[in-house]
């Protein structure tokens, strides 16, 4: 029961923009790569900022006492 | 407190206050009561009871210890009729507690304002041999800690789902890290059979590997509210899990065994939820830097090839056969000018030389000198004219002179008077005597006008 919702794997996209940025620092690269670069940057940016700000928290609760993991979702019984 | 000794402080702190600030005890210890009170809030505090004292006013005075340290105690009777206990020494509790200070002995005490007997100290023992078992096995070994994933999907809190723990996570984890599901494993969290219950939780949560990280969690309480997360099935479960696990038991001091299995013990539930959702709002931070870097290094990569672009210009510039010819005929120019320069300054030299010779030579003029040698030309010209005729002029005066004596004694004028003058001839020596002259010679004889050529017949001397 695999249920990631498809996003952004953040830790990818910091480490290649890392490396996108470090390698736009050495310079020595040509305008199409810089631009190249430059653009992948700014999807990745745009893509992770996205999936940040939209997200909405999923919670859920498992239930059932057998084997069988149900999920239902979660609300707060204290409130 | 002593009025007459505030008094007698207050006069001597006037008197000597412009030296040095002098405080009597009376107002130290004050001051250092009222920070003390001001500075700490109410708190719970554990220990051992000792020095119990009850006198006949009905307060308790004690002393609290722990291993190392101890500090006096004040229970009024206002508060100490509530406890449904009667302390003694050796017994364990808690103490709810003011910190303050007793100013009449300058003594760090405190005001207990509620006391609960802390467990029988079986359950304290039975902590301390647990710990120290599952220590020597090495469940609490660093080494068998697993790190927590940077960004998990899928958070899994194994707790009760009414307590006070599930709101504090929730409310974080939605404030930090919305984007990971969260899955709620409902637990039992104190009271008989909970620690199987919470062991069995963690197990199932972490069988199918849906949550990559899994909190573990109860709100504050008792020792005995906690107990459940000390008893070693819970231990052993979270030792097993492959899933990496964070403990937020009870609060700040509260420890438990379960936390010090846990791969990251929190003090409460609300840090365990900070520690396993990054930041959200300090990730679109780190993004917008991060596309900020990347507009500015675009700018720069742009920027530098627009300047090799400009530079390249430049240097094709330079290149350029026009440039080439145009840099040619100017050094033609400047070689011309120095040529034509240095030739003046050779001409204007020889001129200046020429010019001085010139001068030099106007100094040697012969003109003056000519005319002066014509002048004393002149002179002496005039001056032998002069003595010419003059020397001329005296030998025609005696000439004359000696013309007219001449002429007095000429023969000619004798010759006039009839006398003539013979000559030989052809000598033509004049004969004056006999012997001169012989019969048959030819003479001449010289008359005035006449001369005449005559054949001696006879030479006749005559005697006188």
């Amino acid at each position: 029961m695999v249920r990631k919702k498809s996003v952004p794997n953040f830790e990818k996209s910091l480490e290649e923009l890392e490396k996108l940025v470090e390698t736009m620092e050495n310079g020595d690269i040509s305008l199409e790569d810089s631009l190249k670069y430059f653009e992948r940057g700014i999807e990745l940016t745009r893509l992770c900022q996205k999936s940040l700000k939209e997200a909405e928290q999923k919670v859920e609760i498992l239930v059932g006492q057998d084997q069988q993991n149900n999920l239902k979702p979660f609300t707060d019984l204290t409130e | 407190m002593n009025d007459q000794g505030m008094i007698q402080g207050m006069n001597e702190y006037q008197s000597s206050s412009l030296k040095r600030k002098i405080y009597t005890i009376s107002r130290l210890n004050s001051e250092a009561r009222a920070l003390l009170e001001g500075n700490f809030p109410l708190l719970w505090v554990e220990g051992e009871v000792s020095n119990f004292v009850c006198p006949s006013s009905g307060h308790f005075y004690f002393t609290l210890k722990d291993d190392l340290s101890q500090v006096r105690c004040a229970m009024f009777r206002t508060r100490n009729r509530y406890i449904d206990f009667s302390p003694k020494n050796g017994d364990r509790v808690m103490a709810r507690v003011r910190v303050s200070l007793y100013e009449g002995r300058g003594e760090f005490q405190l005001i207990v304002e509620d006391l609960e007997a802390a467990g029988d100290g079986a359950l304290q023992r039975a902590f301390e041999q647990l710990k120290q078992r599952l220590n020597r096995e090495g469940l609490f070994e660093e080494r068998n800690k697993k790190s927590l994933p940077n960004f998990p999907a899928t958070i899994g809190v194994v707790t009760s789902p009414t307590g006070a723990a599930i709101r504090d996570i929730l409310s974080v984890l939605k404030r930090r890290y919305p984007l990971a599901n969260i899955i709620v494993y409902p637990t039992q969290v104190q009271g008989k059979g909970a620690g199987q219950q919470i062991a069995e939780t963690i197990e199932r949560a972490d069988e199918d590997q849906t949550c990559d990280v899994l909190i573990v969690a109860r709100g504050g309480g008792s020792l005995e509210d906690l107990w459940a997360f000390n008893e070693e099935v819970v231990a052993r479960a979270i030792y097993y899990a492959i899933t990496p696990i964070v403990c937020g038991v009870g609060h700040e001091i509260d420890f438990t065994i379960a936390d010090f299995v846990a791969d990251q013990r929190a003090p409460t539930p609300s840090v365990a939820a900070e520690m396993v959702a990054p930041d959200g709002g300090a990730l679109l931070n780190q993004f917008e830097q991060y596309q900020i870097r990347l507009m500015e290094l675009q700018d720069r990569c742009i920027a530098q090839k627009q300047q090799i672009l400009s530079w390249l210009t430049q240097r094709l510039k330079q290149r350029h056969p026009g440039q080439q010819l145009m840099t040619h005929a100017q050094r033609a120019d400047e070689l011309e000018q120095r040529l034509l320069g240095a030739m003046q300054r050779f001409l204007q030299k020889q001129e200046s030389w020429l010019e001085k010779q010139s001068i030099a030579l106007k100094h040697q003029v012969p003109t003056p000198k000519l005319n002066q040698y014509g002048q004393i030309l002149e002179v002496l010209e005039s001056r032998l004219n002069r003595g010419m005729r003059q020397a001329l002029n005296k030998p025609c005066e005696k000439l004359r002179a000696l013309g007219r004596a001449l002429d007095a004694v000429s023969p000619l004028a004798t010759l006039d008077r009839g006398y003539s003058i013979i000559r030989s001839l052809p000598e033509r020596r004049v004969i004056r005597c006999d012997s001169d002259v012989k019969a048959g010679d030819k003479i001449e004889a010289q008359l005035a006008l006449t001369s005449l050529v005559c054949r001696v017949d006879e030479v006749n001397p005559i005697n006188k």
